[in-house]
């Protein structure tokens, strides 16, 4: 979904609680309280057939300002259960919808004998949170992930009303850099556009799930790449990679010009 | 020289083209805004070895009118945390008189030996202003939260809409944009906060109010600051505990000003070069 | 006034000896309902009840003591059958509820434990909450069902408490029911030997003689989830009954 507050800021940037006036159609000038800002940053993730990674950059923005430079977007969701989701948008709406995440996960596992809640069962509830918010968005583009009952990667992503698709995705990307990084993940992770050599381009290259070198090299080149290309990129990245054996964290630098 | 009011101190015609006046005359009824009335600008710190100095001027504006000059707008909050608030300031009296005072009392009653240190008071904060901004009624603040939290410094900010962040060089309001990049010179990072010593920390927050009165319309050279610090401190037992030391210097004058650099500043004003 | 500790004084509140009578008396009733049997294999769960036709004039098909909560989970009951309708509703809004918002079937156990949340919910009402019902829930349930942990049977009681079992038998003919179960249960049943194993056990503690149309049984299978036997069903297992 397309936010008006995610449109390039122009050299009217403001204060993000100042709303322009406007002319309404009375004649009258309005002033009107906007309860939503953009805190900039972009996440992504990418599966393999027994892992899966998300990422996000560690810059909080508003309009030109750099509020910090190591605020983290991907969280964890509970302690054993290898869930973890990833928010970018309106900063506050985004937390607060990872909280709920957790709290969810957490009920969940006391409300039923001490089971995990499923990447699925997760996915789900994520949509119906966003849902019932549809009349007063919460601004937060979420990317979720996890291993499923057979140890097979899965990844879902949605919009800010929570839209998703159940059957997951191999990559996705949100945030102010989606743009520049999805074209860029279709080319090298779905290898859309790549052709076998011999056959002058008429036969696709076969898609194949990739390895965790791989996939570690795409995320740092599509971060690095956004960070040259969009202002409100950078600073550094954080990497959850999600295996059989756990969840793992590490955070890199990119450049913080 | 324009003899019309409403066009001084605004930026030239010529230059900057005509200002949109519309709104200074319309024939309808006035619409209920909500917007801030009386506001206090930046609020600047910067975390140290061992601490946390704050600070803040102590200017209340109506608009553009100086209508305050006595507004403490740095609060102790508890034993381990100062607040310091821009933006409207009868929310600011709001938070601290019905809430945050309210809240130190009942957890002082307890007399447990525990206190909310400075990450509980931000959690609580940060909720509050995102309730109120869920439900269309903001506090119209930009707070900024420091004191001494589980043996760390603790530094972070949360606004109107809720939005928080943490950092060990913040400010609000226009010191975001003038007093930041000063104090991300000696403190780029976390990392960076072990070398910093209290009294570098305490000029670099000075030099930072001394620029912010410089270029901000709506700032005094009347401040004050507070220096969040740790000590040990032996209890009867013989034990060594750890309390944290709120140092205050209040109704400061900013030191050394230089106006010079105003000499050179062309194209505002009513001169016409 | 001094009230006399009456032993029939219906309270929901502690007696001296530490016992709460109305609970007491609740498990007292349901051993007066008609008899329900179920039994978990490996290949699912069978539930089976006697209907006690009391009259001739009475139309078999209309005594319904063995409900569908969701395609993955049934219930027989004994006991007060209007008390089991609120259970039962409260328990199917909890299957869908479920399904709604984490796209997957409740689980058995959470099933149970949904519906035994209920049991409890008599007497004055805790602090500020409005109690729902005057008195504990005059029924039993046996809950069968299906999930990712295979075939399970549980039995829920009015006092809120919940077992698992492999085989289990509640209401007048328990006590016989249950020690026949006991003999004849082994992990390794099939599904038509269960079906079997219910009907001989009912056919012993019910009064009446057992024929096609004064008992039903249901199973609860990966396959086909929650299926209510047909009456040539019926018809066929208990001939099979019968030639055994």
């Amino acid at each position: 979904m397309s936010l008006p507050s995610m449109q390039p800021l122009g050299y009217d940037q403001s204060y993000s609680f100042h709303t322009p006036a406007s002319k309404a159609s009375g004649g009258y000038t309005q002033h009107r309280f906007n309860p939503y800002a953009d805190n900039g940053g972009t996440i992504i993730g990418i599966t393999g057939e027994d892992f899966v990674v998300l990422a996000g950059d560690t810059r909080h923005t508003s309009g030109y300002n750099i509020n910090s430079r190591t605020e983290k977007k991907v969280y964890r969701l509970g302690g054993d259960n290898g869930l973890v989701l990833a928010t970018v948008g309106f900063g506050a709406d985004s937390k607060d919808v990872a909280e709920t995440m957790m709290r969810a996960v957490n009920d969940f596992k006391f409300n039923h004998n001490l089971k995990n809640m499923s990447v699925s069962a997760a996915a789900q509830y994520l949509s119906t949170v966003l849902y019932n918010n549809r009349f007063f968005p919460k601004y937060a583009n979420c990317v979720l992930a996890g291993l499923d009952k057979d140890g097979k990667a899965r990844l879902y992503s949605y919009d800010s009303v929570g839209s998703y698709s159940k059957e997951g995705e191999t990559r996705a990307s949100a945030g102010s850099a989606s743009s520049l990084i999805v074209p860029f993940l279709d080319n090298q992770v779905e290898f859309k556009n790549q052709f076998v050599p011999s056959s002058k381009g008429q036969e696709e290259r076969p898609v194949v799930p990739l390895d965790p070198i791989t996939v570690a090299k795409l995320v740092k080149d599509a971060f690095t790449s956004a960070t040259e290309r969009h202002i409100e990129v950078g600073d550094g990245l954080q990497i959850v990679t999600v295996t059989k054996d756990g969840v793992s964290e590490e955070v890199v630098d990119l450049k913080k010009d | 020289m324009n003899h019309f009011p409403e066009a001084w101190g605004r930026p030239r015609n010529d230059v900057y083209g005509v200002y949109d006046a519309s709104h200074l005359q319309s024939s309808m009824p006035n619409q209920h805004t909500q917007s801030p009335i009386v506001t206090g600008t930046s609020v600047v710190a910067l975390k140290f070895n061992g601490g946390v100095v704050i600070a803040a001027d102590n200017l209340a504006s109506y608009g553009s009118l100086a209508r305050f000059t006595d507004i403490e707008r740095l609060k102790q909050v508890g034993t381990h945390t100062i607040v310091g608030a821009g933006g409207d300031i009868s929310d600011m009296q709001y938070l601290h008189e019905k809430l945050l005072d309210p809240l130190i009392i009942k957890e002082e009653y307890q007399n447990d030996g525990h206190h909310l240190r400075a990450s509980h008071i931000y959690r609580y904060l940060s909720k509050v202003l995102y309730h109120r901004r869920s439900k269309f009624n903001p506090l119209w603040n930009t707070l900024l939260v420091a004191g001494w939290d589980d043996g760390k410094p603790f530094l972070a900010s949360a606004d109107l809409l809720g939005t928080t962040f943490s950092a060990p060089a913040l400010s609000t309001g226009y010191g975001a944009q003038l007093a930041v990049p000063l104090l991300r010179r000696i403190c780029p990072d976390e990392a960076a906060v072990e070398n910093i010593t209290r009294e570098q920390a305490v000029a670099a927050v000075e030099e930072c109010m001394k620029v912010l009165f410089y270029r901000d319309a709506r700032s005094l050279s009347k401040y004050s600051l507070a220096i969040i610090t740790r000590e040990d401190v032996e209890s009867a037992e013989g034990e060594t505990k750890e309390r944290v030391n709120i140092e205050w210097k209040k109704d400061i004058e900013l030191q050394n000003q230089s106006w010079k650099f105003a000499e050179g500043i062309r194209g505002y004003g009513a001169q016409v070069v | 006034m001094f009230i006399a500790r009456s032993e029939y004084a219906p309270s929901s509140t502690f007696s001296p000896e530490g016992r709460l009578f109305q609970v007491e008396y609740s498990l007292e009733a349901i051993k007066l309902g008609s008899t329900a049997i179920g039994v978990a294999t490996g290949y699912g769960v069978i539930i089976g009840v006697e209907k006690r036709v009391t009259s001739p004039l009475l139309e078999a098909s209309s005594v319904e003591k063995i409900v569908e909560i969701d395609r993955h989970l049934g219930c027989a009951m004994s006991g007060l059958q209007a008390d089991a309708r609120s259970m039962i509703e409260h328990a199917r809004v909890e299957a869908q509820n479920h399904s709604f918002h984490y796209n997957e079937p409740l689980r058995v156990e959470s099933c149970t434990q949904a519906i035994c949340d209920l049991a409890l919910r008599f007497g004055e009402g805790a602090d500020g909450e409005e109690s729902i019902m005057s008195r504990p829930f005059g029924v039993a349930l046996l809950i069968a069902g299906y999930d990712e942990d295979g075939p399970q049977l549980y039995h829920a009681e009015p006092s809120g408490t919940f077992y698992r079992y492999d085989a289990k038998a509640i209401g007048s003919g328990s006590e016989g029911a249950q020690a026949e179960l006991q003999n004849e249960y082994h992990s390794s049943l099939t599904l038509e030997e269960a079906e079997t194993l219910v009907l001989k056990t009912l056919k012993q503690v019910m009064e009446e003689k057992l024929d096609s149309k004064n008992v039903q049984l249901a199973s609860v299978t990966k396959e086909k989830g929650f299926k209510i036997y047909k009456d040539e069903e019926m018809a066929e297992v208990v001939a099979r009954l019968g030639g055994a």
